[in-house]
């Protein structure tokens, strides 16, 4: 017990000193963070305006489309915005500048994962919660988001590491993580039935945006336990399959031998 | 001195520039394959949604799935040729890069241009190589079915470039005076996503195409996109879409040429 509280003290101290760093430059901020809105908002026409043409897709409505933007939004904002460097993890690999987590007494990954946010992300994070509070939904569909949105987050930022860890086995990688990236973002922010049948097992395995925003959606539609248990099952073990990934890869981790600050 | 005189060895200067941006993103191939991979993501997302969008049609405000397929991979193409200018130059005027540009016998404007152009050409063949063996599985192989189109769809693909670096330019050179500029080019990059990059511009209400048409936004990649798309292309057609887009390029010439008169006298070079 002693031990998560140390830990959920490191997160609230790295959170503080994160906003307090972003909101150094407060003008910056609100630009990055509307600019990010904006950004958004430029979707939400493309399928207004698509819908009106297409009457439907696979399915699909509006309304289930901008669940799945704004569950997204959400889950990538947390992401980026507790655990700054999550996409960042193979630079600092590859440079060298995770000594200084190595020297600290808590967790590599958390620790570094932690000790930055970006300003950005908090424009999706906003931009997902008001996108759903205009689906105008009930009490307890505010719940099922929540929950979903920080099981989303899990799996999504899971799926980062991993991507990110290849650096610690197979020299230049950093390709294939952004690759990685993308991709789970560009098919969580298309409705799933629009891809042929015969890949959509990807989505519940290598690139699992099933877990983070198809499977949330049904359980939109029509509520079960059975969606939230696999749902929960899965953010845990992408979550530990990362931890475990990146563990195993910091053996083989050399130093840059260089001089850095926690940044 | 004749006007040519003065004219050719200028334009030998700028080509010359274009030349170099041009070898230097060949010497590093391995940077082509991030955009190829985006690219291709793209085209076989936006493959698929038209695929679903189509179901039980035949064609959506004038343009059929095969058409809207194409119509999406000259587009993206296009963008993907032309972004990345608005981010070098306005680096170069904060950090002070710039000054080493205004010492040296070219326009920073015209310099600019040449050398995104020169990009754009490069990365354009193996993009299109890309989109063309994802959309053609799709969609059918697209073959220009005449000379006008094929020039045309050429002659609009520069001009698509050109513009976009001079309007790129204009929003960089603000950082003259802001510091914070981005701020400009995530509008104009959403309205210009809106406006024919992600849907033909005539998906959009008529009242909105009618406003865009007045504005550079639609002339940047659905022209072109139109251009290799639209069924039964007559000069009419391609001199519309053509002289829109060659009217904007002297436009903004003009205004960034203008910008840049402005802003240059607010550089401060501190030496070093």
């Amino acid at each position: 017990m002693d031990r998560l509280n140390a830990y959920a003290r490191l997160f609230r101290l790295s959170f503080a000193a994160n906003l307090a760093a972003a909101m150094e430059y407060r003008v910056n901020f609100l630009v990055q963070v509307f600019g990010m809105i904006l950004n958004n908002c430029a979707f939400i026409v493309f399928w207004k305006v698509l819908f009106r043409r297409a009457g439907n897709l696979g399915g699909y409505g509006f309304r289930d489309v901008m669940f799945l933007w704004a569950i997204t939004a959400v889950a990538f904002g947390i992401s980026h915005v507790v655990f700054g460097n999550v996409r960042n993890l193979s630079v600092l690999i590859k440079q060298g500048d995770l000594d200084v987590y190595l020297l600290q007494p808590k967790d590599v990954l958390f620790n570094a994962m932690t000790s930055r946010t970006i300003v950005s992300a908090w424009g999706d994070m906003c931009f997902g919660l008001v996108l759903f509070g205009f689906l105008r939904p009930e009490a307890s569909a505010w719940m099922g988001f929540l929950f979903f949105s920080a099981t989303g987050t899990l799996v999504l930022s899971a799926t980062f590491v991993l991507g990110e860890s290849l650096t610690l086995f197979v020299d230049g990688s950093e390709g294939l993580s952004q690759s990685v990236a993308e991709m789970i973002l560009s098919f969580s922010l298309y409705p799933e039935k629009v891809f042929p049948e015969g890949m959509r097992w990807i989505f519940y395995s290598i690139l699992p945006s099933g877990f983070i925003v198809f499977l949330p959606l049904a359980f939109w539609r029509a509520p079960s336990v059975g969606i939230a248990a696999w749902v929960t099952l899965a953010a845990a073990g992408y979550g530990f399959g990362a931890w475990l990934l990146f563990s195993a890869g910091l053996r083989r981790y050399e130093s840059g031998n260089r001089i850095s600050a926690r940044s | 001195m004749s006007f040519s005189a003065r004219i050719v060895p200028e334009a030998r200067k700028y080509a010359a520039a274009a030349r170099v941006a041009m070898l230097d993103r060949w010497r590093y191939p391995a940077e082509l394959v991030g955009p190829c991979v985006t690219l291709g993501l793209f085209v076989f997302v936006f493959s698929c949604i038209w695929t679903s969008a189509f179901v039980g049609k035949a064609t959506i405000s004038g343009y059929t799935r095969q058409a809207c397929t194409w119509y999406f991979v000259f587009a993206e193409i296009c963008y993907f040729c032309s972004s990345g200018a608005f981010a070098s130059l306005s680096q170069d005027i904060k950090d002070g890069q710039v000054a080493y540009t205004l010492a040296r016998p070219y326009h920073l404007v015209l310099a600019t241009w040449a050398q995104r152009l020169g990009i754009g050409l490069s990365l354009a063949p193996i993009l299109f190589a890309v989109g063309y063996a994802i959309a053609s599985s799709v969609a059918g192989p697209w073959i220009p079915d005449s000379m006008l189109r094929g020039g045309a769809v050429l002659v609009s693909f520069v001009l698509s470039i050109s513009l976009h670096v001079l309007l790129q330019a204009c929003m960089a050179l603000v950082a003259f005076w802001f510091e914070e500029n981005s701020a400009f080019l995530w509008i104009f990059a959403k309205i210009t996503l809106v406006a024919g990059t992600l849907m033909p511009l005539e998906f959009l209400p008529a009242s909105w195409q009618e406003v865009l048409l007045w504005f550079p936004f639609p002339w940047l990649v659905w022209a072109p996109a139109k251009l290799a798309v639209v069924p039964d292309l007559d000069l009419a057609m391609a001199g519309f879409l053509l002289g829109g887009q060659m009217a904007w390029l002297l436009l903004s010439l003009a205004l960034a040429a203008g910008v840049f008169h402005l802003a240059v006298r607010h550089a401060t070079v501190h030496g070093g």
